[in-house]
């Protein structure tokens, strides 16, 4: 018997939101200490890795570990019908074949259930090693959005170069070229408005902006968004979702392009 | 309801001042689902609550009794703006209704128009909905099932058609917009007050009827004189439209039904008429029509389905405007010649684009020249001038056969340059085959070129490392 109730029913909308434009299909491997997700996209460029705590949950069941796997888009048709305020509990019994989803209203006068039918993924789950990045960048979660939206009008990749006096997004394409820099905020009220980069060697990376811009589906999850890179490894985009978790992706860079 | 009340205020705050709407009370009521005499309340209330900032422009509907020729008391509804509120209120006997119309940021120069359109769509999305917004209801009334209709239909005349009731009732509306010359008469009266005064005025009998010809006869003159000479043609061709339309209607005893028909079928008639009516200038015409010939013609009864039907003129009018959008046609297509005309430019460049390609070193297989391998292929879907033909030619001493596209309008020699531009491509596009001796391809000086094009084929993925080179399965 697995059992969720999650309160803030909007959550888990919005991690919807957050990765079902990368993803068709995921497994969601339900185990005592919580729900944990991990799915490459169709093209294996990226890979999501969603961590959702036990005790994030106002209740949780796990009676044995679970693997459910979801197709996101009927998923995301489903958790449509929860409005936001809605508490949301996800039931399964141990090796069935459907997950149930019910929302509470918050006076608790609607309580609506739906049935989903589980799919079977045999997809298989990546070892991603504990890397000391060279480089970690705290910024803004809606400022990285913006800087990824703005630059993917003028290229197909965002080239992220990060130096001690701060970091650069710059791309170029027929029109131009177009170049962001954030320095580091000596200053500020809120931690979560501060750009702060901790760097121990410059690193410059390319990356494709249309996968970018697909992480950035997250931003409601996280006032803040945290980006490591180390020269010639993946890129972690991280989004802390309070209290219970976060949202990691994990982007391979291009390579050869500086060569030009 | 005091939240409720702040809420529609944010609404019609956004409606008006955000999205520059022209918001009418009916567009309002039907927006916001409400009766539409809270929609008129709304509208006043927001109106006196941005008087300060004096950027909004009421159009008030006042309806109110005049004096006509002869001492012949008549009925007016008309829009007026604000500012000419108080005037017109003074030139009426009395008043007997004031409320806000509509309101806009902008001052509308021109009012029918654009308060026509204002809601002309979303009333007829809910012609059956827009009923039930009215404060004024017949319990007694009941919507006819389309069996109904058509029993009735072929049952012939059953009702006792007067034809003073029937041509009375469409009168006064005829009336009301012709008065409001550019403003919009939208009668939105409820449905049942129209035929109320109908019956008083045809209580009166005869003297009744030559009131309403007589009002009416004097507005369209009215009419007549500002729009002039524009309308004469089309009258006469009008009028013997009419007639015929008269004839073949008069067919249909569902015209007959008269006030019956608005009360039975509520909005939909009313609603679906006078919204054409107020569509162009063009439309007075046929109104104009419809008066002459009741004057002339008035025992007959077949005279008022020409009223009541007047979408069948309309739309004739309507037919006859369209020859005049006949540039718009003609410039749809002189776009299209213009695309194709890009095309071929575009396609040109490309072309000398390509050419430099295949000698340039493999370095430069980049994001720049993803585009070129990407658009080859699409070329052939692109125009229906062109035809897929092969060509055959003899190139550094072997024949080469290739299907290529050639434009059908446009000269051959443009299309012969591409082909020899495009080979390097040909490795990964399957539209053309290529017929060569593989010993002497290598031999070729366009080899390592060649070589390098296969690459291209998946630029973005040879660039793009994929995750699974980073992280091990485990």
């Amino acid at each position: 018997m697995f059992e969720a109730r999650l309160v803030q029913g909007a959550l888990l909308k919005k991690v919807m939101e957050a990765i079902k434009e990368l993803l068709n299909e995921a497994s969601f491997d339900c185990a005592h200490s919580g729900i944990l997700l991990q799915a490459m996209d169709n093209s294996h460029v990226s890979l999501v890795s969603l961590n959702l705590r036990r005790e994030g949950f106002d209740k949780y069941r796990c009676d044995r570990n679970l693997v459910m796997g979801m197709n996101l888009s009927s998923m995301s048709k489903i958790l449509k019908c929860a409005s936001n305020d809605d508490i949301i509990t996800m039931k399964a019994q141990d090796n069935a074949d459907t997950v149930t989803f019910v929302f509470e209203s918050p006076k608790q006068e609607k309580i609506s259930d739906y049935e989903m039918k589980l799919t079977n993924l045999d997809q298989d789950h990546l070892g991603i090693p504990e890397t000391e990045y060279s480089c970690v960048i705290k910024l803004p979660s809606a400022e990285f959005a913006r800087i990824c939206r703005d630059l993917s009008q003028f290229g197909e990749s965002i080239v992220i170069s990060c130096t001690k006096e701060g970091v650069k997004f710059s791309a170029a394409g027929d029109i131009g070229t177009a170049n962001i820099k954030l320095a580091q905020t000596a200053t500020v009220d809120k931690e979560e408005d501060a750009v702060m980069v901790d760097m121990q060697e410059p690193v410059t990376l390319t990356f494709a902006c249309k996968y970018l811009n697909m992480f950035t589906k997250a931003t409601p999850l996280s006032p803040q968004v945290c980006l490591s890179m180390s020269p010639d490894v993946p890129l972690v985009v991280e989004y802390k979702i309070e209290d219970i978790g976060h949202i990691r992706y994990y982007l391979a860079p291009r390579i050869g392009d500086e060569d030009n | 309801m005091a939240s409720d009340l702040e809420m529609y205020m944010e609404n019609l705050d956004e409606f008006v001042n955000d999205e520059n709407k022209v918001v009418t009370y009916r567009w309002l009521s039907i927006a916001l689902k409400l009766p539409c005499d809270v929609a008129k309340r709304l509208l006043n209330h927001f109106a006196a609550s941005q008087v300060g900032s004096n950027k909004l422009h009421v159009m008030y509907l006042v309806i109110g009794q005049t004096l006509l020729k002869d001492n012949i008391e008549g009925t007016k509804v008309c829009i007026v703006p604000e500012e000419k509120l108080e005037k017109f209120k003074e030139s009426l006997v009395s008043v007997s209704c004031v409320h806000v119309y509509s309101i806009c940021k902008s001052k509308l120069a021109d009012a029918s128009g654009p308060l026509y359109t204002a809601d002309y769509d979303i009333i007829r999305q809910n012609l059956k909905e827009s009923v039930s917004y009215g404060g004024i209801s017949c319990p007694k009334a009941n919507q006819r099932s389309t069996d109904e209709i058509a029993s009735s239909r072929s049952k012939g005349t059953y009702l006792p058609s007067t034809p003073q009731d029937t041509r009375n009732a469409p009168d006064p509306r005829l009336a009301k917009p012709s008065k409001t010359s550019p403003s919009k008469p939208v009668i939105k009266t409820s449905p049942s007050k129209p035929v109320v005064k109908t019956e008083g005025k045809n209580a009166a009998g005869n003297k009744n009827k030559s009131n309403a010809k007589n009002s009416l006869a004097s507005m369209f003159a009215a009419q007549t004189n500002a729009k002039k000479d524009v309308k004469k043609e089309p009258e006469d061709v009008n009028k013997t439209k009419s007639q015929v339309s008269t004839k073949s209607k008069s067919a249909a005893p569902k015209k007959q039904n008269g006030i019956s028909s608005f009360l039975k079928e509520g909005v939909d008639p009313r609603d679906e008429e006078p919204k054409p009516l107020q569509r162009s200038s063009t439309r007075s015409s046929p109104r104009k029509l419809e008066v002459v010939k009741t004057e002339k013609m008035d025992d007959s009864p077949e005279k008022i389905s020409p009223k009541k039907l007047p979408t069948p003129v309309k739309t004739y009018g309507r037919a006859k405007a369209k020859p005049v959008t006949k540039p718009h046609r003609s410039r749809i297509l002189q776009v299209d010649s213009d695309s194709s005309d890009e095309e071929g430019t575009a396609k040109d460049s490309e072309d000398e684009e390509e050419d430099p390609i295949p000698p340039s070193p493999p370095a430069n297989a980049s994001d720049d020249e993803d585009p070129a391998p990407k658009l080859s292929p699409c070329k052939p879907t692109r125009g229906k001038k062109r035809k897929e033909v092969d060509q055959t030619y003899e190139e550094d001493g072997f024949i080469v056969t290739k299907k290529t596209f050639v434009d059908v309008t446009d000269s051959e020699p443009e299309d012969e340059a591409p082909p020899p531009a495009k080979k390097p491509d040909r490795s990964s596009s399957p539209s053309k085959t290529a017929t060569r001796p593989p010993e002497e391809t290598t031999k070729k000086s366009k080899k390592p070129s060649q070589a390098k094009s296969a690459p291209k084929a998946s630029p973005v993925k040879s660039k793009q490392a994929s995750i699974t080179s980073f992280f091990k399965k485990k």
